[in-house]
């Protein structure tokens, strides 16, 4: 039997994922728990330290800061699935984050209470580390063999994940919350990463509930000038006016506050060619669809800037029929940015 | 039993079985969804999104290659953001296929052309982005690899790794600047050809002869003689869409005449010859202690030049007989050369094959002969052939068949099964007994080496011992048998599935289905022939024994093989 207690805690706590998914934990580490039984394999947990995404920077905070809460919340999940029945772990970041941080985790792996742990610990901090390894299937390509490119689901990582075992994919926040929740300190908070044009940028501890205007306005952060922000990723995450900042932060909880008068043509430039960049080349949409974008906007900025023909096709293919969520978010900024900031009407 | 699943397809009622994915079920219930990087031999990639279909109650597309169908779905294959987004991914592919449609084989069949017209794209929407990249020749001259039109499905990579497991080729690079490239020696490739037969777009294709043939047949100094594999007469009908029927070798004689050709001869002729040398060196072998066993077949060039690569310690084993195309070639350019008194000089032989390998076997130095000439001095795929006819405007349905020229006869029904695999295997034990013993064999049908298996393997008596023999359909399943040689005495390998008839030449799209109706043709057209066996073809012992006598055996019958790195 698993050890209840723990999911307890996680369904009590209503616990969701910190990579920017949002998918519920207590019923991934179930899943996981139910196809180790089943298949009779022994389970891997991976930590996505991936951090792939512009403007979000909790994962290297909770790095400096609270490896205790961290590594409480690994031996949590240890705990639940048993011992036995994990056979590793992997932790997968960037080269610079695992040459910055691995003194510190070193020292944390030698405790006593962490043996459990660094017996079964895999280092994987990989060189030439892109967005797209942040995608856990993805992620578990580059682990088996270096192929950045992300796997067809279903089977999903719970049931076939590294090397055909059923594996946990947690965020390394996630992990953490789930360290204060076995310890008794859990406060439904979640870490929020502040950029942009601000005064006091950094990352910030509030409700996982809290509104984007609340946070920019306890942290000191609400510009006296005319502003909009992007939430949940700067570059996958969504454009929202003034008037739109009642809601939660969401996605992977960050806010990139940028001053009205900012070049639209930057900013799209910015968008465009992050994900030219980045994309693995998998499918058509996002391969292709991405580069003629850049293209299009290259060949003549302001006409691009109406988002319409040639331009709305591109976005709307990449919403439709990209491979996964990599191609699919490139739309949720610039259709965002042109709805909310640009005031241009996009049929659905 | 399986589960029965019940969804909409287009606003009616489908069943299918509960695991088939959308576009297989779409399929039999008479809905083609377009696909390019989809096979049914390969695993799914879903990549190119052209087979995306829209499922209500989704907001993003459904791949429909990948998923399955589900009981209550409601999927509609062209609504109007399927039919969108599909546009938009042709236009998207289009723009990084070159269009060297001139010297395609696939130019009056092509798969993107047609979804271009039937989706009403502009073809140029975007201008072509890979004219820099480069156009290469491998597999030792065989077959093109042009990257100004390769469309990232990656078919390739997963023909050659997955189901020939030779690993050629890997995909590197990210994003637009992803590239399939050799990961090995050109020798490494063995020329098998099916990433040709996969590649949804001719990116890489056989390296086409059409263009230099054309001009060969129109030298009146020429005397041309063209030469047909077994397996193109099972196979060709589907390039026209006719179903197969015994006036085949006959309308493809007919076109050959028409296209310029002097001579029309079978290879099942040929074939006769190689069951004849390869029985005798068997039976040889069999009756000498000290002889190397097992033998294996070395008709398949592809398998020939595996061994050179991969195995050289097999060399040995391969049986010396020439394959049947460069045994007709030797004998026309010997025996029926001296017959018509014609300097074999000014002939040139065109093998008509379902292969790609052949371009290389052709080039091969140990086959020339004395008179300096090589046995055949070209090769064209079934789907060059095909092309060939298309382009000279030939109704090849409307053909009428004629007669092929006869060099001694047109071979037996042991040579008509040469296409299948498992037919060399069944050609040489009908003969065998006959060798071994003299008597002629009521046992004509060997059904234990016949079928669409990976490895097939059986014990046969005859002349008083169980001869154990195993025949590979296909080179990915060589492994087993290459770690367990001594457990066996004659082994046929045909490095494509289904042998021949699955050749890397053969046409587009090659599927379990059509490996299953080329195959009953072949049996078919063996069933139907008075001589069933090569020992009966009298004129080629005669033949054979002439070449013996003159001391040309080594010539006219043998080969050799190195190893090469």
């Amino acid at each position: 039997m698993p050890d209840q207690k723990i999911l307890n805690l996680i369904k009590k706590a209503n616990l969701c994922g910190r990579g920017g998914a949002s998918f519920p934990v207590a019923s991934k580490w179930q899943s996981v728990f139910d196809s180790i039984k089943k298949s009779g394999k022994k389970g891997i947990i991976v930590v996505n330290c991936s951090e792939g995404e512009p403007g979000v920077f909790k994962d290297a905070h909770i790095l400096d800061n609270h490896l205790l809460e961290f590594f409480a919340g690994l031996r949590a999940a240890i705990s639940f699935f048993g011992p036995e029945n994990i056979s590793q772990i992997y932790f997968f970041t960037s080269a610079d984050y695992g040459k910055e941080f691995m003194p510190s985790l070193d020292q944390e792996l030698a405790k006593k209470e962490n043996l459990i742990v660094r017996k079964l610990w895999r280092n994987e901090f990989k060189n030439g580390h892109s967005y797209i390894s942040g995608e856990e299937s993805a992620m578990l390509n580059v682990i088996e063999f270096s192929l950045a490119e992300p796997r067809l689901k279903p089977p999903y990582p719970a049931e076939k994940g590294l090397f055909g075992c059923p594996t946990l994919i947690n965020n390394l926040e996630t992990f953490y919350n789930i360290g204060l929740l076995v310890l008794g300190r859990f406060k439904q908070e979640r870490f929020y990463s502040l950029t942009g044009d601000l005064k006091n940028p950094g990352v910030y501890a509030y409700s996982e509930s809290a509104s984007i205007s609340e946070i920019l306005e306890e942290t000191g952060n609400t510009p006296k000038r005319d502003f909009f922000v992007v939430v949940g990723g700067d570059m996958s995450g969504e454009v929202l006016n003034q008037k739109q900042l009642k809601r939660p932060v969401g996605g992977a909880g960050s806010i990139k506050v940028v001053l009205a008068g900012t070049d639209p043509r930057r900013l799209v430039k910015e968008w465009l060619e992050f994900y030219v960049a980045e994309t693995c080349g998998h499918c058509t949409p996002c391969r292709e669809g991405t580069y003629r974008l850049l293209e299009l906007f290259k060949a003549d900025p302001k006409n691009f800037l109406n988002f319409k023909g040639e331009v709305r096709d591109l976005l709307d293919n990449l919403s439709a029929s990209s491979f996964c969520a990599l191609g699919a978010s490139l739309p949720i900024p610039l259709n965002s940015y042109a709805e909310n900031i640009l005031k241009i009407k996009i049929k659905k | 039993m399986t589960k029965k699943v019940n969804f909409k397809l287009n606003g009616k009622k489908v069943t299918c079985e509960s695991g088939e994915t959308i576009l297989m079920a779409a399929e039999n219930a008479g809905v083609l969804i377009p696909s390019l990087c989809h096979h049914p031999d390969l695993k799914v990639k879903a990549n190119c999104r052209v087979c995306a279909v829209e499922v209500r109650g989704r907001e993003k597309l459904v791949a429909s290659c990948q998923a399955s169908a589900v009981s209550g779905m409601e999927i509609f294959t062209d609504s109007p953001k399927a039919t969108k987004s599909r546009q938009e991914n042709l236009k998207l592919l289009f723009a990084t296929h070159a269009e060297y449609c001139a010297d395609c084989p696939r130019l009056f069949d092509c798969d993107l052309l047609r979804l271009a017209r039937e989706y009403k794209i502009v073809a140029n929407t975007f201008p072509e982005r890979k004219m820099r990249r480069k156009i290469e020749i491998f597999g030792g001259g065989a077959l093109e690899f042009n990257h100004q039109q390769c469309i990232d499905c990656n078919n390739c990579v997963d023909a050659c790794a997955d189901l020939q497991k030779i690993n050629f080729f890997r995909s590197e690079g990210q994003g637009i600047n992803k590239i399939i490239k050799a990961t090995k020696k050109d020798s490494a490739c063995i020329s098998c050809g099916q990433c040709a037969l996969r590649c949804p777009v001719s990116a890489i294709q056989e390296n086409f002869s059409v263009t230099e043939l054309n001009k060969a047949l129109k030298n009146k100094k020429k005397i041309m003689i063209a030469q047909f594999a077994p397996s193109i007469r099972a196979a060709i009908g589907e390039e026209f869409g006719l179903p197969f029927d015994d006036k085949m070798p006959g309308r493809i004689a007919s076109a050959l005449k028409m296209l310029g050709f002097d001579y029309v001869f079978d290879v099942d002729l040929g074939a006769d010859i190689t069951t004849m040398t390869e029985a005798e060196e068997l039976v040889e072998k069999l009756k000498d202690k000290k002889a190397v066993l097992p033998m294996t077949t070395s008709c398949c060039p592809a398998w020939v030049r595996y061994v050179e690569h991969y195995h050289p310690e097999i060399i040995p084993h391969l049986t010396s007989a020439r394959s049947p195309h460069m045994h007709l070639g030797s004998l026309i350019k010997s025996w029926w050369a001296k017959e018509q008194k014609i300097n074999p000089k000014r002939i040139e032989i065109v093998s008509v094959m379902p292969c790609t390998a052949k371009k290389f076997e052709i080039v091969r130095p140990e086959f020339r002969l004395k008179s300096g000439v090589m046995p055949v001095d070209r090769v064209i795929t079934t789907r060059e052939f095909a092309f060939m006819i298309k382009k000279a405007g030939i109704d090849f349905a409307a053909l009428k068949p004629v007669a092929h020229d006869l060099c001694l006869n047109n071979g037996s029904g042991a040579g008509a099964i040469y296409g299948a695999s498992g037919g060399v295997m069944e050609a040489a034990l009908r003969s065998a007994k006959f060798l071994l013993d003299g008597q002629r064999s009521k046992k004509i049908a060997f059904k234990t080496v016949r079928g669409a298996s990976g490895l097939k393997e059986a014990k046969v008596n005859i002349f008083g011992r169980t001869l154990r023999v195993a025949v590979v359909n296909g080179i990915g399943n060589i492994e087993p048998v290459i770690k367990n040689l001594s457990k066996y005495d004659y082994i046929e390998v045909m490095s494509c599935p289904g042998g021949c008839l699955g050749g890397g030449g053969q046409p587009i799209p090659t599927t379990a289905k059509e490996r299953a109706s080329r195959t009953a043709a072949l049996y078919q057209l063996d069933d139907k022939l008075p001589m069933r066996s090569a020992h009966d073809n009298r004129p080629v012992l005669e033949y054979m024994e002439w070449a013996k006598t003159n001391k040309r055996a080594h010539e006219l019958l043998h080969t050799k093989f190195k190893k090469r790195v």
